[in-house]
């Protein structure tokens, strides 16, 4: 019974929604949408169970060690960029992301299932790019050893999820250095307050 | 002389400051950092990050007296950080008031920040963007570029009038944005408003007055550990010691005058160890034991600098 143009209007707010929980909104896409946020109910609504959702790829896919990582970040420095750093001006741009997983399994949106959600997931390991190895060189030198070091260290098989619980007091106290450090963003103390739902989420 | 001539005489003295005023980006930095903490506002943002949204109010209040500060969350459950100059409190999501222990280590970071500019700038270029508005009012970007991929970017757009920033962005090195913080409405004022800064203080009281112990004192005694081969542009800003545990923790702050990343060690818990990477918006962690002891990085950072830190953890070959 409801105004189609009013369902459509819903419709293409929530795929702004889902493209902004993704991080492929363009920014000035991003900040008309969080305007609206603030100003209209319903789409909070939406917002809430979007984060539900987040909620649940954050949790649901185990954020295992990935011990391959010290062997790619050693193979990055190896392959490093010859221009990297090497003038005083701005390194080039890096084109925002365009052809990675996460992207091309976006088109589910977020109505996806946690099976999705697990190929999601993938992209929340924060490793470094091999092909991206615009990463200084000289000072980076001892790198390998101390990879080798890491791997030894922490074998796989050990590995587990690190549970955001047992991480609130390390965040916390980090979080509150906020306003010694020198960069004084604004607000302070966001992270502080923020940080404090991940508590009461679970 | 006639006033228009004096007006425009007096044009051409200021003109040169201007131009220099607006092609120096780094020192807009620094702007940016003294209107954060100068000036009077008010206003509600919405604050983005790894796939959450919440929106809070600020207000702002810096008499000769010093800085006041509330910040209350606006959606789910009430949390809110009070400041009376050095004195903060907060009430976090479990209704359990508390009070922050940074502020006694205020000026911990000696020649480290923004004081530097000139090493800033060998590990990040800084650049206007172009102008646009935030919130009704007019603002310009300044675009901060990492040269290396072991740090974020920045973008802040600054209001034109008072640098004040009223939108900012981290970035990651493919673009994708990990936090992100938008005035929505903002107001600001000339001086300080009585009113506001006495509502802030009793405020401030009333949650000081729920809050128990204060929090472990930290101690800088004994530097048992530290970190040998740090990324470029990183060194330590701040030690302390926490006495919690039964041999304490050390917390151990770096940072490359923008960034900043935490190190901790403590005794491991035997059958308990925290082991992996866990990366919400643009903070990193990393955990591993390493000597019988476990080490935790958390930085806003990308996880390979975590990672790098994290493994060059080692006892203090200072220790006596």
């Amino acid at each position: 019974m409801s105004d189609g143009t009013e369902d459509g209007n819903m419709t293409r707010r929530q795929e702004e929604l889902s493209a902004l929980v993704d991080g492929e909104l363009p920014t000035h896409e991003a900040d008309q949408l969080l305007a609206a946020l603030t100003a209209e109910p319903e789409l909070r609504d939406s917002w809430s169970r979007y984060q539900l959702i987040g909620t649940a790829i954050r949790r649901g896919v185990p954020e295992v060690y990935d011990p391959d990582l010290a062997g790619r970040v050693a193979t990055a420095v190896a392959d490093v960029e010859p221009e990297a750093g090497a003038g005083p001006g701005l390194p080039p741009r890096v084109a925002p992301a365009t052809s990675r997983l996460r992207r091309s399994v976006s088109g589910f949106a977020m109505a996806a299932s946690v099976a999705v959600v697990a190929l999601l997931g993938v992209r929340y390991l924060d490793t470094p790019d091999p092909e991206a190895g615009a990463v200084q060189v000289a000072t980076l030198a001892p790198l390998p050893v101390q990879a080798q070091t890491v791997a030894t260290a922490s074998p796989g098989q050990d590995a587990v999820p690190l549970d955001e619980q047992r991480l609130n007091d390390y965040l916390q106290r980090h979080n509150e250095l906020a306003l010694g450090g020198g960069l004084r963003t604004l607000p302070p103390y966001v992270r502080v307050v923020s940080a404090s739902t991940t508590t009461v989420s679970r | 002389m006639s006033l228009h001539a004096f007006a425009a005489s007096l044009l051409l003295i200021l003109a040169p400051q201007a131009v220099t005023a607006d092609q120096d980006p780094l020192g807009e930095l620094a702007r940016m950092t003294d209107a954060v903490t100068r000036l009077n506002y008010e206003g509600t943002f919405v604050y983005a990050h790894a796939g959450q949204l919440q929106t809070m109010r600020v207000v702002h209040q810096a008499d000769a007296d010093g800085e006041r500060e509330h910040l209350v969350s606006l959606d789910g459950d009430p949390r809110e950080v009070v400041r009376d100059r050095d004195d903060v409190v907060c009430i976090l999501a479990d209704g359990k008031p508390v009070r922050l222990d940074h502020y006694q280590a205020r000026g911990a970071f000696p020649g480290r920040g923004l004081g530097q500019l000139s090493d800033l700038e060998q590990l990040y270029g800084v650049a206007y963007g172009p102008t646009s508005r935030v919130a009704g009012r007019t603002v310009r970007m300044l675009e901060i570029q990492p040269r290396d991929q072991l740090r974020y970017g920045y973008r802040f757009w600054l209001d034109q009038a008072t640098a004040l920033p009223l939108k900012s962005e981290v970035l990651a090195a493919d673009g994708e944005v990990l936090e992100r913080v938008m005035f929505t409405d903002i107001q600001l004022h000339a001086v300080a408003d009585p009113d506001r800064v006495a509502a802030i203080r009793a405020r401030k009281a009333q949650v000081q007055a729920m809050v128990g112990d204060a929090p472990p004192t930290p101690d800088a005694r004994s530097r048992r550990w530290q970190v040998n081969d740090l990324p470029p542009g990183f060194a330590l800003a701040d030690y302390r010691t926490y006495p919690d545990a039964g041999d304490g923790i050390d917390h151990l702050v770096f940072s490359d005058g923008l960034a900043m990343v935490s190190v901790y060690v403590e005794p491991a818990n035997a059958t308990q160890p925290l082991n992996g990477t866990h990366r919400s918006g643009a903070v990193s962690t990393f955990a591993l034991v390493r000597d019988a002891h476990q080490v935790v990085v958390v930085g806003d950072v990308p996880m390979a600098t975590a990672h790098i830190i994290g493994v060059a953890v080692n006892p203090s070959q200072a220790a006596h």
